[in-house]
């Protein structure tokens, strides 16, 4: 079996706003081969620079073009396929947007794998711990810190909706120690006193904020703080995890090498690799074990379109101490209605798909709305 | 002054081959500004994805297109729009070609700055410390010992006092290695330095062992010899090899630096200024690189303009020993021919220049001849 041909999808909404919603625009990859088969993948990063990584032309033995790597190769060979995007595209550095292409082009193998295998993508993954898994919502907060009754509101709106975990993150918290308590105390009212609440910071604080606001908002019983401070320097999460009050939760700074360095120096307690950027779901797995290892928390990053959020869920299946699974509620069409079955939570929990390969497949009608090239 | 546009110009040799050669393409930026004035710079990384950064739409808050950051802002403040471009592609950038991006267009920047005010960079950058630098030829080992002890003394008749070898076969064939080392050093004698790039392909072991066997040759240091991800792996080495350990080329942000340096003790720091983020970054690890107190080589095999940007660097840092130069005869036409004036080395020393700016500018017909996008 061949790999025939690489194409790159980049959708769209008609209007993106400057604000911190990453599922405004989407990058799909199909990989075809010989056998008819399709793979389905997504990468979380810049939609036309990925596009531009998988078409570049070559520039030197480390510096190809993904598709070019891809083409007539067998899609099966997982590992030694991996190891080829990463050597030969040394030339783009770390991590970064090259990363997120090759997780978008092994997520896309795993889905050719599943299929050909006819099992979904958690067999081959070594099996599933359990078939239901506990969605936490993931929104927003109001660019107006002042805005309360829209958070207490939302947060109603969730816990009526089933989730026992939300998240509230980015918009007008942050700025200042009276509105951001505010902000949890109204998210608080609204989620009542037995749901679990998470805080996304937004990558904004110093540290002598950070620790002050987890020392001011732990009586609100937060489940994490994340992302309070930029990743660099690390040491600053080591001293912040050492005094916080409150667990602290971070996505991974690129991809295995980086993320193991993040565990180790800033001691962190909850990581947040994202299967669509960390390089897939091979390096995703060896961060959770690596995190299992440091004695911290793997939870996937998972705020884009449903072929992400598939993914996650059969990594998370395949995890033995960990259940909980991001789920946007940010509403944009790409996150919700881009792939078949429409992976939503009941109740607050998402049933994992169990279809051959992710399990999930693209509405066409969909992508032909909103594809842009 | 006010920035109009932001421009990539992908020139390309009609044939590139597979090999390390990375001068076969280059991802040329001109900063265009209302008073007319145009600064240079480029990034050495694959010039299509380079372009794609440069020209990407915004998706959310932190993940934009450089044009878009930069257009309608003031040139002169590098430094603003340094951090700028580095938040608002911290999404997909922070390391690799994201950052390979924003390098080029902060030398195109200091070029600007250089033009409006009609100084050399140099002296926007604190004053040079020196007005010429010791050149070492920059060369490809070729197929056999005697071609390359060949090249070897054709450098040395150049005048030409150090030299490195790197890549092409060596590393495959550890007999072959030493017989090509000792080739070298036969064929210029006991007083000229003599470099070895290995082009990461060795274990921490075999390093260990090479360095000592390499040793015997007087090798001033040794380059590359591990994955660029295996700083632990440089710690051990450089803690225990008899020849100085160098890296830092596919390296990027101070903070990559730093770990390489503080956990991986490498003795030679090696930023390429056109991927490392540009002059404004590698100063500050010049200067961090100072305080550990190592010497800083920038890495330079591109065009012209690299080699112009790191002679920059190099007269202002106190910390320099080297400029990097492609021999003559291994770059391409992009290496020797895009820029106006040429460099020359005399009697093994490049001069540095006091015209405005970078002091260089494009050669209209080589740019019309090799440009593809």
């Amino acid at each position: 079996m061949r790999i025939t041909e690489v194409e790159s999808i980049v959708l769209r909404l008609p209007s993106v706003a400057d604000v911190c919603d990453g599922s405004q625009d989407a990058f799909v990859v199909r990989v075809h081969t010989d056998a008819g088969i399709i793979g389905l993948g997504e990468a979380d990063s810049m939609p036309s620079v990925l596009k531009a990584v998988f078409e570049a032309p070559t520039s030197n033995s480390i510096g190809h073009g993904l598709r070019d790597v891809l083409l007539g190769q067998d899609p099966l060979q997982l590992e030694p396929l991996w190891q080829r995007m990463y050597d030969r595209t040394l030339y783009l550095g770390g991590a970064g947007v090259r990363l997120a292409a090759i997780s978008g082009a092994e997520m896309a193998l795993w889905d050719i794998a599943g299929k050909v295998a006819g099992r979904p993508v958690y067999d081959l993954l070594g099996g599933a711990f359990r078939r239901r898994l506990r969605a936490y919502a993931s929104v927003l907060f109001p660019e107006d810190a002042t805005d309360l009754d829209s958070v207490q509101r939302t947060a109603e709106r969730l816990r009526r909706e089933g989730y026992t975990a939300m998240k509230f993150g980015w918009g007008g918290f942050g700025a200042d120690l009276r509105d951001d308590i505010q902000l949890v105390h109204a998210a608080r009212q609204g989620a009542g006193d037995d749901a679990e609440l998470l805080i996304d910071v937004g990558l904004c604080w110093d540290l002598p904020t950070a620790l002050e606001r987890a020392r001011a908002l732990a009586e609100f019983r937060l489940y994490w703080l994340e992302a309070p401070m930029p990743h660099e320097p690390v040491e600053a999460y080591a001293e912040l995890c050492s005094a916080s009050p409150v667990r602290i939760a971070c996505e991974s700074p690129g991809g295995f090498w980086e993320s193991l360095h993040f565990l180790r120096r800033g001691r962190l307690h909850v990581i947040l690799p994202d299967v669509s950027n960390v390089g897939g779901l091979s390096q995703w797995k060896r961060v959770a074990q690596a995190a299992r290892t440091e004695g911290a928390w793997c939870v996937p990053h998972n705020f884009s379109t449903g072929i992400l959020t598939a993914a996650s869920l059969h990594l998370v299946a395949n995890q033995p101490d960990s259940d909980l699974v991001e789920c946007s509620e940010a509403g944009s069409p790409l996150n919700t209605d881009l792939v078949r079955p429409a992976l939503r939570p009941r109740d607050g929990y998402i049933t994992l798909p169990d279809a051959p390969g992710l399990g999930v497949e693209l509405d066409d009608a969909i992508v032909e709305r909103y594809r842009v090239s | 002054m006010r920035i109009t546009d932001v421009e990539v110009l992908h020139l390309r040799l009609d044939t590139i081959r597979d090999e390390a050669n990375g001068t076969q393409d280059a991802a040329i930026v001109r900063v265009h500004t209302d008073s007319g004035l145009i600064g240079l710079g480029e990034a050495d990384s694959s010039p299509h994805i380079v372009k794609a950064i440069v020209e990407a739409p915004r998706s959310h808050s932190i993940m934009a297109g450089i044009r878009e950051l930069v257009v309608g802002e003031d040139p002169l403040l590098v430094r603003r729009l340094w951090h700028k471009m580095y938040d608002g592609t911290l999404y997909f950038g922070r390391r690799g070609v994201g950052l390979h991006a924003i390098s080029g267009v902060d030398i195109a920047l200091w070029d600007l700055a250089g033009k409006a005010l009609g100084q050399p960079v140099h002296a926007l950058l604190g004053g040079a410390v020196r007005d010429r630098i010791r050149a070492y030829a920059s060369a490809l080992f070729a197929p056999t010992p005697e071609e390359t002890a060949a090249k070897a003394r054709r450098y040395v008749e150049l005048g030409f006092t150090a030299m490195k070898f790197g890549w092409g076969n060596f590393g495959q064939d550890l007999a072959r290695d030493v017989a090509q080392v000792r080739a070298i050093r036969e064929a210029v004698g006991p007083t000229i330095q003599v470099m070895v790039d290995v082009g990461i392909c060795w274990d921490v072991a075999t390093a260990v062992d090479m360095a000592h066997r390499l040793a015997e040759y007087d090798v001033f240091w040794l380059e590359e010899p591990l994955h660029p991800d295996n700083v632990a792996g440089y710690a051990t080495l450089s803690a225990r090899s008899p020849i100085r350990i160098a890296a830092g080329e596919e390296d990027a942000s101070l903070y990559a630096f730093e770990d390489l340096v503080d956990r991986g003790g490498i003795a030679i720091v090696q930023p390429d200024v056109s991927r490392a983020g540009g002059l404004t970054e590698s100063l500050r690890i010049a200067d961090l690189v100072h305080r550990r107190g190592r010497l800083c080589v920038p890495h330079n095999f591109s065009t012209g303009i690299l080699t112009a940007a790191s002679l920059h660097l190099n007269a202002v840092i106190p910390n320099a020993l080297f400029q990097e130069f492609p021999a003559p005869g291994e770059g391409s036409p992009l290496n020797s021919d895009l820029i106006s004036p040429a460099f020359s080395v005399q009697a093994g020393y490049l001069a540095i220049s006091g015209a405005p700016g970078l002091g260089v500018e494009l050669v209209p017909d080589v740019v019309d001849r090799y440009r593809v996008e």
